[in-house]
């Protein structure tokens, strides 16, 4: 299910289905972080990325979402924006990403790190770490090895993520803070049209799973899916994946703006991590008791949503802050023109 | 309250007094960061955990019954005390004062719901056999209902029962039969006659769990835990004398055994779920979060206090109805719909608060311990009648809507069609 | 002080009081009283009194009522709320009368009671100002004592039937506190406004008061606690008017879903319409119940619960189900429920604005909090 892109895509709807179809093989095939950045690597990513950005991201992480996987291609995402501020990498990088219990704070400059990471840092030689110093968002490039014995797995909701927690990690002494404000507004933004795209794309595969168990279940002589409750909740669900995603696509229209389009991925995000709670609720209510069970996925995709939802920005906290900036006088950004 | 209820209030006060210690009078104040922080809806504890619990319920029944408290509303002649219903409330009441073990291991699915059945319908010998010792907390009971094909549409059921001389043979599949592991008899619905109408053509049977053929397989919830089982029936034999009710007439038992869930006063109410969305503990959540003040979180706590008073009252109000002899109406239905939804938007308000603790478990008291809870409220909007069935139940008995037009209550079972394979009648 | 009614004397009542009302104030009537300038249909006043003693009910024997308590009258306003009978009854009942018993004072109760117990006397009471709080610490309407008694300076929003009534009860600012006085309806001074309302079957009016003269009822200072016994009282009389309009509009719902065919069936066959009637159905059971709960509590019954919660519960729950039922009845009826002609309008109309009288959402959940307090 690609949706028809706005934004002047490079890539004809052959091309995109061919890549689509390419990705989902990569990523039945490919289940660590390593051999996921391998595969795609082979497969030429880094050019599908470089001509069509937008398009390159959509279909990359539809299908993550779509496939449950994980790997730390958001880094990537992330670390594209942050780059140009950066000195020049002594090795592969990672993201620390704040960590969703602070609600959007970055750690203070000189305080211990705490935050997020995707996954194991095996191979990775710098860790990136967002950081406020005197009220300015400033970015720390810290060795990866300082991390050694401060991760631990996240459990949680999705204890599948494979992410790893830093509750209270090294303090980076010896380490000057690069002013990169406006490079980790970019980021950030980068990273939630990523995330919101992920969203929908884990909302996409529990729909369909739903859909297929409707039509294939029978109760009281006929498909349960031909019940008005059933179908309903279903068409529900659609509009709000559909909602979720012209959002997104809207949000890539502002990409190239100043501060990268910051306003409206945070709307995408929002607009995304609110519809994956309704979705999965329609879902796992029409799966039935099965939904209740280890064996069905269904499980999966709640939790996978829940989580993706939490990181950059949880819904209720960024309509906390969008209501908050609008309150004291910011101007919308106007989305889409009526 | 009579001279009668009076004496009998007395010595179950006594018997309890005797038998076990007063509650702490819960108070209203919830003491934040003590104790226990799982909350869940299902029971998840290790097997040595859940054999001793179950232990301890079957040690307390037999204590009850000994001294006259087990089956109060029974008829003497199998076990019971033969008091007017009003007495199990009184009783239920008193006891609640008192600090005694769980028994719905017992009684939630064999006291409430499999006892009443074989009281209506079961053969003298099965009567004899089994009343007594399952209101002395000997013999527990399940229900061998629902099958993977035949969940909302439980009359589509396929586990078929064979006639053999004096005995019949059953072969099936059974799901989501809670207590299976503990049980020593199980209440099971079998097709008896595909040729007939769905409903016309099922016979209800006791089980011994024990023989046999029946094999019991835990089922594992999201939530974690495994209360569930599937039990699998390879041609187990049953006596014709542990059938219950006439041969083919097993809806009609079935029905009686549904509509048997004791209303028990504050029941569902009580346990720690509820207890964990009940107002004074949300307000100990904003409290611990320090958002006591925020005015859109206060807005939501009336809301869900509002509901969760309101649910109360109409349990009070029917549990007043029932003790002046009055018809149960739809106050049952509702109050299910009520509490699965006042449990799930509890649960999740409390988790919007406690916030994205809940990903990433940062060690607090009372945040990632809601995880449980939130991925065990799908299960009350499920489980013991979907939401939706609920619904029509509602809507076509109390407001006489029309059914939904079928023709598969008039065809015979064996033409009827079910999921992906065409036609139904044959072995699960 | 009331006797113990039986449950089926109260089917008795009820099944009178609709009686009455099918015949004197169906639809039709309901929609030419609407239009007239008064509001409410005198003659019907009369008669609710006369033949079945209404307004009597449930004030105190010794000024002329028949001493029943608010379980009755519950089952009266719920009737009334059925029928959306346009009346002065919760304004001169409900807000004046339960004022005046609050109150203690015997001297007003003695010069007013009679009058509204046999229908003569219409009342009010006046507490709200442009900011339609029902809040008596922050009062800008002041009371000056003077020479020849007390006037009366200031504005009053919002008062229900404040352009008719006979009487008016005034809460106003004095040195003491927040004071109750009485006000006659054509006092010199006085400006009544009627205000253009959403719901014509419930008249509002806002008063200008230009040194009134008035006579103060009860201790000077004392009217908060009155005030706060009335509201809880005319949460839960509310309550009751709404449980009944909203049980009017589930069985036009569940009737209509059993006779409209289309696609070749009635459409309650249809899930989608089915389950919708079993919603309204479930939250029209618990607002029954929290309407019960609430006038059993303020009728002081054993074993109630706190009046002050149960009476703000009552009004959330039934003041939200009322709202959603009247929708949803329009929701089901399709087409024509969006017309004129057709009642269901009327009774959104009525919801929102009963949702609305005490202050509405933006006000009735602090009071819920506060009631619990939290």
């Amino acid at each position: 299910m690609t949706t028809a892109l706005t934004t002047g895509s490079g890539l004809d709807a052959e091309t995109r289905e061919l890549l689509a179809g390419s990705l989902r093989e990569l990523l039945a095939a490919h289940t660590d972080a390593a051999s996921i950045a391998a595969a795609l690597a082979e497969l030429g990513w880094d050019e599908v990325w470089a001509g069509d950005p937008a398009t390159a991201t959509t279909l990359l992480f539809t299908e993550h979402g779509r496939a449950l996987a994980t790997s730390r291609v958001l880094d990537d995402v992330l670390l594209a924006e942050l780059a140009p501020a950066l000195p020049a990498p002594t090795g592969p990088r990672a993201v620390l990403y704040p960590h969703p219990a602070d609600k959007g704070d970055l750690v203070a400059c000189g305080a211990p790190l705490r935050g997020l990471l995707l996954g194991r840092l095996d191979g990775v030689a710098e860790v990136v770490v967002p950081a406020v110093d005197a009220d300015s968002a400033v970015l720390l490039v810290v060795p990866a090895a300082k991390f050694a014995d401060a991760t631990a797995p996240t459990g949680g909701f999705d204890p599948q993520s494979g992410w790893l927690a830093v509750a209270r990690g090294p303090v980076p002494d010896g380490i000057s803070p690069v002013r990169a404000a406006d490079a980790w507004t970019r980021a950030q933004a980068a990273g939630r049209r990523a995330l919101a795209t992920e969203i929908a794309g884990v909302c996409e595969a529990a729909l369909a799973l739903a859909t297929a168990h409707t039509a294939a279940r029978w109760q009281y002589g006929r498909p349960i899916a031909s019940f008005q409750a059933v179908r309903h909740r279903l068409a529900e669900a659609h509009v709000a994946v559909v909602a979720a995603r012209t959002t997104v696509e809207a949000a890539w229209a502002m990409a190239g703006e100043p501060d990268g389009g910051a306003w409206a991925a945070r709307i995408a995000k929002l607009r995304a991590g609110r519809a994956q709670a309704d979705v999965l609720r329609h879902t796992v209510q029409v799966l039935g008791a099965m939904s209740l069970t280890l064996e069905s996925e269904m499980h999966r995709f709640v939790t996978r949503a829940a989580a993706l939802d939490a990181l950059l920005g949880d819904h209720l906290s960024l309509a906390e802050a969008t209501g908050t900036e609008l309150l004291t006088g910011t101007e919308p950004h106007p989305v889409v023109e009526i | 309250m009579s001279d009668e209820m009076d004496a009998f209030v007395a010595e179950a006060r006594e018997f309890l007094e005797a038998n076990a210690t007063r509650r702490d009078v819960p108070s209203t104040e919830v003491e934040w960061g003590r104790g226990e922080d799982r909350i869940t809806y299902f029971g998840d504890d290790p097997p040595e955990v859940d054999a001793r619990k179950v232990a301890a319920a079957r040690e307390w029944q037999r204590r009850r019954y000994d001294a006259g408290f087990g089956w109060i509303t029974g008829p003497p002649q199998y076990g019971g005390r033969g008091l007017p219903n009003v007495a199990d409330l009184v009783y239920d009441a008193l006891e609640a004062e008192y600090d005694v073990p769980d028994t719905s291991v017992l009684s939630l699915i064999g006291l409430g719901m499999i006892g009443p059945t074989i009281l209506a319908h079961g053969q003298e010998p099965v009567k004899d056999r089994y009343l007594p010792a399952m209101y002395r907390g000997e013999v527990i009971a399940c229900q061998l209902f629902s099958e993977p094909a035949a969940g909302s549409d439980l009359a589509s059921l396929e586990t078929t029962a064979v006639r053999d001389g004096d005995e019949w043979v059953i072969t099936g599949q059974k799901v989501w039969t809670s207590i299976a592991h503990h049980a020593q008899i199980g209440m099971a619905l079998c097709r008896t006659a595909p040729d007939k109408p769905k409903h016309k053509g099922i016979t209800a049977f006791i089980v011994d769990m024990s023989a046999p053929g029946v094999d019991v397989r835990p089922l594992r919830q999201m939530s974690g835990g495994a209360e569930f089982n599937e039990v699998f029936l390879d041609e187990v034999r049953v006596p014709d004398d542990h059938r219950l009710g006439e041969v083919d007439g097993g809806w009609r038992v079935a029905l009686t055994t549904l509509m048997n869930e004791r209303a028990s006063v504050g029941g569902e109410g009580a346990g720690p779920a509820a207890r964990a969305v009940s107002p004074p503990f949300l307000t100990a959540v904003l409290k611990a979060h320090g958002r006591l003040g925020d005015a859109a979180a206060r807005r939501r706590l009336a809301e869900l206090a509002a509901d969760q008073i309101a649910t109360e009252y109409l349990n009070l109000q029917a549990v007043r109805r029932l003790r002046a002899g009055a018809q149960p109406g739809p106050e049952a239905s509702v109050s299910k719909l009520m509490y699965a939804q006042n449990l799930t938007r509890g649960a999740h308000f409390a988790a919007e608060i406690a916030g994205p603790r809940l990903i990433a478990d940062t060690g607090e008291w009372g945040t990632f311990s809601w995880n449980e809870l939130l991925l065990s409220t799908p299960a009350l909007r499920i489980l013991g009648g979907t939401e939706e069935i609920m619904k029509n139940i509602l809507a076509e008995r109390v407001l006489g809507l029309p059914k939904e037009p079928g023709i598969d209550s008039t065809t015979p079972f064996r033409e009827l069609r079910r999921s992906g394979q065409g036609r139904a009648g044959g072995k699960a | 002080m009331s006797e113990t009614t039986t449950t089926a004397e109260l089917a008795e009542l009820r099944t009178a009081v609709r009686d009455f009302l099918s015949a004197k104030s169906g639809e039709e009537q309901v929609r030419q009283v609407m239009e007239s300038e008064r509001g409410y249909d005198e003659a019907v006043w009369a008669q609710m009194a006369e033949q079945l003693g209404l307004q009597a009910l449930a004030l105190p024997a010794e000024h002329g009522g028949d001493g029943y308590g608010f379980v009755e009258l519950a089952v009266v306003l719920e009737e009334m709320g059925r029928a959306l009978l346009p009346s002065p009854f919760l304004s001169t009942i409900v807000l004046a009368g339960s004022a005046l018993v609050a109150a203690g004072d015997a001297g007003a109760q003695a010069a007013h009671l009679p009058g509204i117990a046999t229908g003569k006397t219409t009342a009010t009471l006046a507490v709200a100002e442009a900011d339609g709080a029902w809040d008596t610490a922050s009062l800008a309407t002041t009371a000056i004592r003077g020479d020849k008694g007390w006037t009366l300076r200031g504005e009053k929003c919002f008062v229900l039937d404040g352009a008719t009534a006979d009487l008016i009860l005034v809460v106003a600012r004095t040195d003491e506190g927040p004071t109750l006085f009485s006000v006659g309806g054509d006092a010199p001074g006085l400006t009544r406004t009627p205000l253009r309302t959403l719901d014509a079957t419930r008249r509002l009016a806002r008063l200008d008061l230009a040194d009134v003269p008035a006579v103060a009822v009860g201790e000077p200072g004392a009217a908060a606690v009155v005030v706060d016994r009335v509201l809880d009282l005319a949460m839960t009389a509310l309550a009751a008017e709404q449980v009944g309009g909203a049980k009017a509009c589930l069985e036009a719902s569940a009737s209509y879903a059993r006779e409209r065919v289309q696609f070749g069936r009635p459409i309650g066959s249809f899930q989608a319409v089915k389950h919708q009637c079993a919603d309204m159905l479930v939250r029209l059971q618990l607002a029954d119940a929290a309407a019960r709960e609430a006038a059993d509590a303020v009728a002081g019954v054993d074993g109630a619960p706190d009046p002050g919660v149960a009476a703000a519960v009552a009004h959330v729950v039934c003041s939200e189900a009322y709202m959603f039922v009247a929708a949803e009845n329009i929701q089901v009826h399709g087409g024509i429920g969006f017309t004129w002609e057709h009642p269901a309008h009327l009774y959104y109309r009525r919801a929102k604005s009963s949702q609305l009288l005490f202050g509405g959402p933006a006000v009735y959940y602090e009071r819920l909090l506060s009631r619990m307090g939290v």
